[in-house]
């Protein structure tokens, strides 16, 4: 069978193949009889010429053959579908207009859906790369911002935990570090994870190159172990195999690199979005640091909570088990050692017993929530509808085209040609115009993606890959070839439905009832997709604007900060005051640098000390226990006027406030009201007590004398202005930990890396610690929501310009269609402002439907994505119903009143010529 | 011609064109010479009117067709019959023997024999 049809393939070559060999095989023929007859004497003419007689007519035996060529109908085909192809073809060329159109609009429409799956797909679904996830469970326990898998645990909780936990067949506990990795001359700063010894077992991760973690390496005494994160690797060491075995020196001591992760394997939190986790060492190996709280290792401490933890689920244990089974563990824990918090509330300090509260969460939700994961569902439906209506738009143009040959079907079908021939010609041509749409719209996506790579931000996770996934680009085939038979094949029977009589009489069916009702309620549907569309995106835009908030009250979009711990290098104060003024002077130099800063904490979303904020005198009587918590940020003199926080009374930190002067401090407005009750707080004195245990620095201070009152900031998170903050000068309260932040003449993105570069200019032995812009580094999940709300504008307005571009095609058409009636019309004396009226009454009909139809969908779709949508929105915004129907308007105007006027300049005598 | 006796002669020759065929692979002026040897000169067709048969046979299934050089070296069409070639053959050939056996025997009755 196959060799039948395989033969019946080869032998239904094109004609000129065929014809080639017939010749060539008869040419051969003749010669060899001339040679042998030349051979057997006869002169070289004359065998010739004997030749020919002896073989007959020539050309009678090729017309014979050539009657004979197969014509099988498995052999009929290819050869028929070829010449289908070309006259298809021929019709496409001939109506340019139709086919860039139609081909443009597919392919954007086709090319932005693919290009914003890939992203999404990369950005949104991120593999954590831990073995079997589903199985696997964070611990999580209550803070102040939900359930929480970071830093839940102490050690001694953890040992408690694991020898008592029988739903988790093994549980791993892990902390993070920073420190310098020194190797020969180069150095950059790891910031990783310290891991028990069973972590990698746990998780199920092994090594790509050399071996994982292993419990001997946690032991005590052991020989420091590291292993390298791929990206490290890759990124920073040029993806160096022998670095397998070396030793390298992490903080200052000895460490031998054990291993290199896979490249899937980003650690055992959830990925983040700023940064990667570059190595993981022993837990046992913090011990090494001086720095490092004896209390997170220690195996009786039940406070100081460090530790994180994810658990594999014992076989057959589900999550909720093990979530009761930890409430129940957690719950003796407290019995045993009761934890005292020291709560914030209405920013007064309470110590209160507060249960631990864990539960467990599996992996993939843990992660699927980090993401705000209900926004993307709703980018993907918007992004389909994109696809809709590029498809919409086609069908209609199909249809509108089809229509102009609707006598030229009728006279062929009254011929004898059938209804399924009709048909595939349609779909011949909708196939061509779908190949060449999926083609350009792999180039779209391509460059679309491109586009958002190169537009990345400086250091973001997410490294977006130009190259389409296959599975997308499979899924976006898919997806072409469901939209070719839905709007390739509709508009095809639609076409060929009318009896023959009809069509063959006078007028081609230009205002047959149903095919008229077909086309409205195309244009009427795709404008209620366009409408509702808006919508929904006008919710997002209003989603992702900031609801009138102020902004994070410093001046962050051209901030570069670096981080440096000279703790970590263990160098002293007077060794890093000297690196920093060597910092400054270098920092001059730089013409990309305006100024630049120094401090412990920043008072925008990221970290800075806390302490008790009183007034000397409480501090006297001993009643500091009520006392407000605030956030400390100890900076150089320059600090305020670099973050562009304005001071609104007294001064800012100058020069003469050094070491050994009156201490001074500047107060945020809020600080100065929750101390004094009013901003009228110079020269009064406050106490800073206390410290958060998290921080090296505890120290009660002396009074210190406010001298300026500075304004409010978005201290502790993102988009609240709930902390307060006070300044202390750097040259007062010198810290170890400190960001260098400088303000960009221009681009911030490049000042990061060149502040890394002056670190280690200024001291060849200092690794800078996490660098980059500010919005980077206060980039969370917002950062993905702010992408995505770019991506749902950009759609919003593509799928506006597509509605507009299909509707005057659309409405063009029809109007076009009708010049014979307005001939008659304008003969019988309509004037041509009466017939351009008429046109748009007509043209705006299914507009107007459409739009009622759409604010329906769209109400209803707001409605059911509003409870998704992080921020409290109002369903129905008459400020979107106002504004979605106007350019949804002007392009129906636009789409009827041209045509509508190239109409009314009908010539009757013309137009009627054609009846 | 009349058409019975035509068709008699058409099978003839496809048969002829298969046997000379099966003979060993031969491009179509190699297949003429050697229904011309296994003849002994005595069929008479037109050179031309092979053509027809072969690329009918090839149509057919019964022979297959392929370029290559032919012994002095010139480019030619070579056939060669496929398995359903061969067993058409096999099949043709012991019909025509039982088909002359029959007509022989028939031809060669005698009054008195019947």
């Amino acid at each position: 069978m196959i060799r039948r049809l395989w033969r019946a393939i080869r032998s239904s070559r094109s004609r000129s193949a065929f014809e080639h060999d017939m010749q060539e095989e008869l040419r051969v023929h003749l010669e060899q009889r001339a040679d042998d007859l030349a051979r057997s004497g006869l002169p070289l003419e004359e065998a010739r010429r004997r030749a020919r007689v002896e073989f007959g007519s020539v050309e009678r035996y090729k017309e014979e053959l050539r009657e004979s060529r197969p014509l099988t109908r498995a052999a009929l085909l290819p050869g028929q579908l070829w010449r289908e192809l070309v006259l298809a073809s021929r019709r496409l060329v001939a109506a340019p207009v139709f086919t860039v159109f139609g081909v443009v609009s597919l392919a954007i429409g086709l090319g932005t859906t693919t290009a914003v799956y890939s992203v999404m797909y990369t950005v949104l679904w991120p593999s954590s790369g831990l073995g079997d996830a589903r199985s696997l469970a964070y611990l999580m326990a209550p803070r102040r911002s939900g359930a929480s898998w970071q830093s839940v645990v102490s050690r001694g909780d953890f040992e408690d935990l694991r020898a008592s936990s029988k739903s988790f067949s093994s549980l791993t506990a892990w902390t993070t570090f920073f420190r310098p990795y020194v190797d020969g001359a180069f150095g950059e700063t790891l910031d990783g994870e310290a891991v028990t010894g069973n972590a990698f077992a746990t998780v199920g991760v092994s090594a790509q190159l050399g071996r994982p973690l292993t419990p001997d390496d946690d032991r005590p005494g052991a020989a420091a172990a590291v292993m390298l994160s791929d990206h490290f690797w890759r990124q920073t060491l040029n993806a160096d195999p022998s670095v397998v075995g070396r030793m390298v020196r992490i903080g200052g001591h000895p460490f031998q690199v054990v291993g290199v992760a896979p490249r899937s394997f980003l650690g055992f939190g959830p990925p983040r979005f700023s940064s990667y986790t570059s190595a993981w060492m022993p837990l046992e190996a913090l011990r090494l640091f001086s720095s490092t709280v004896p209390k997170t290792l220690d195996p009786r401490e039940h406070s100081v909570e460090r530790l994180s933890v994810v658990g594999r689920l014992a076989p057959g244990r589900t999550v909720r088990e093990a979530s009761a089974e930890l409430m129940a563990i957690a719950g003796r824990l407290d019995a045993a050692f009761p934890k005292y918090l020291v709560v914030d509330s209405q920013g007064t300090l309470a110590a209160a017993p507060t249960p631990r509260g864990w539960s467990a969460e599996q992996v993939d939700v843990a992660i699927a929530s980090v993401y705000e994961t209900q926004a993307p569902f709703l980018i993907v439906g918007l992004v389909g509808l994109v696809l809709l209506v590029a498809c919409t738009n086609l069908a209609n143009l199909t249809l509108a085209r089809g229509s102009a040959r609707q006598h030229e079907f009728s006279v062929r079908r009254a011929l004898g040609a059938s209804r399924g021939r009709l048909i595939r010609e349609q779909l011949i041509e909708s196939l061509l115009l779908g190949t060449a749409a999926g083609a350009l719209a792999l180039g779209v996506a391509r460059g679309l993606l491109v586009a958002v790579a190169s537009n990345m931000p400086l250091g973001f996770r997410v490294e977006i890959d130009t190259a389409l996934a296959p599975g997308v680009t499979i899924a976006a085939g898919i997806g072409l070839v469901l939209a070719l038979l839905v709007f390739g094949v509709w508009p095809a029977l639609q076409l060929t439905r009318n009896d023959v009589r009809t069509g063959l009489a006078g007028d081609g069916g230009g205002t047959g009832p149903i095919r008229w009702r077909t086309r409205r309620s195309l244009i009427s549907a795709q404008v209620a997709i366009s409408a509702s569309f808006l919508l929904v995106a006008a919710m997002c835009v209003r989603a992702i604007l900031p609801d009138g908030s102020p902004g994070p009250g410093v001046d962050v979009d051209r901030l570069a900060l670096s981080q440096v711990d000279f703790a970590m290098h263990q160098q002293d104060e007077s060794r890093a005051r000297h690196t920093m003024a060597r910092i400054e002077e270098l920092a001059h130099g730089q013409a990309g640098i305006e100024s630049i800063a120094f401090a412990d904490g920043m008072p925008f979303g990221l970290r800075a000390s806390q302490a008790a904020l009183t007034t000397p005198d409480d501090v006297a009587g001993g009643a500091t226990a009520q006392a407000p918590w605030t956030y400390v940020i100890s900076g150089s003199p320059s600090l305020l006027r670099v973050l562009g926080v304005p001071v609104l009374a007294g001064r800012g930190f100058e020069d003469r406030d050094a070491a050994g002067t009156q201490p001074v401090v500047i107060l945020s407005e809020a600080a100065a009201k929750r101390v004094f009750g009013t901003t009228d707080v110079l020269g009064r004195q406050i106490a800073l007590t206390g410290d958060s245990f998290s921080l090296d620095v505890t120290t009660a201070s002396g009074p210190l004398t406010v001298v300026g009152v500075a304004r409010d900031t978005d201290v502790a998170v993102a988009g609240t202005r709930k902390g307060t903050v006070v300044y202390v000068p750097l040259a007062q309260h010198y810290r170890p930990y400190l960001f260098v932040v400088a303000r960009a003449r221009t681009e911030p993105a490049g000042v990061a890396g060149l502040l890394r570069l002056l670190i280690r200019g200024a001291d060849p032995d200092l690794v800078p610690g996490v660098s980059g812009t500010a919005l980077l580094l206060t980039a969370g999940p917002a950062m993905a929501v702010k992408m995505l709300g770019g991506i749902a504008l950009g759609l919003g307005m593509l799928a506006l310009v597509l509605a507009m571009a299909g509707l005057y095609g659309v409405l063009a058409h029809l109007v076009a269609r009708r010049r014979r009636e307005m001939g008659i019309r304008m003969a019988l004396g309509a004037t041509a402002s009466r017939i351009s009226r008429m046109v748009l009454r007509d043209g705006y009909r299914p507009v107007v439907v459409g739009l009622f139809v759409g604010f329906l969908v769209g109400t209803a779709a707001r409605l059911a994505f509003v409870r998704s949508v992080p921020k409290p929105i109002a369903a129905v915004d008459p400020l979107a119903y106002l504004l979605v129907p106007i350019p949804l308007a002007l392009a129906a105007f636009l789409a009827c009143y041209l045509p509508a006027r190239r109409a009314s300049r009908v010539d009757p005598n013309v137009a009627l010529r054609d009846l | 011609v009349p058409p019975d006796q035509a068709s008699l002669l058409h099978g003839t020759l496809d048969l002829l064109i298969l046997k000379a065929v099966s003979l060993g692979e031969r491009h179509g002026y190699g297949v003429l010479l050697r229904l011309e040897q296994m003849t002994g000169g005595k069929l008479a067709i037109e050179q031309g009117a092979l053509y027809p048969a072969l690329y009918r046979l090839v149509r057919r299934g019964l022979l297959e067709a392929e370029w290559g050089n032919s012994e002095n070296n010139r480019r030619a069409k070579f056939y060669r019959l496929t398995a359903s070639g061969r067993a058409r053959l096999r099949a043709e050939t012991s019909d025509w023997n039982r088909i002359v056996g029959i007509m022989a025997a028939a031809l060669d009755s005698r009054p008195g024999t019947v």
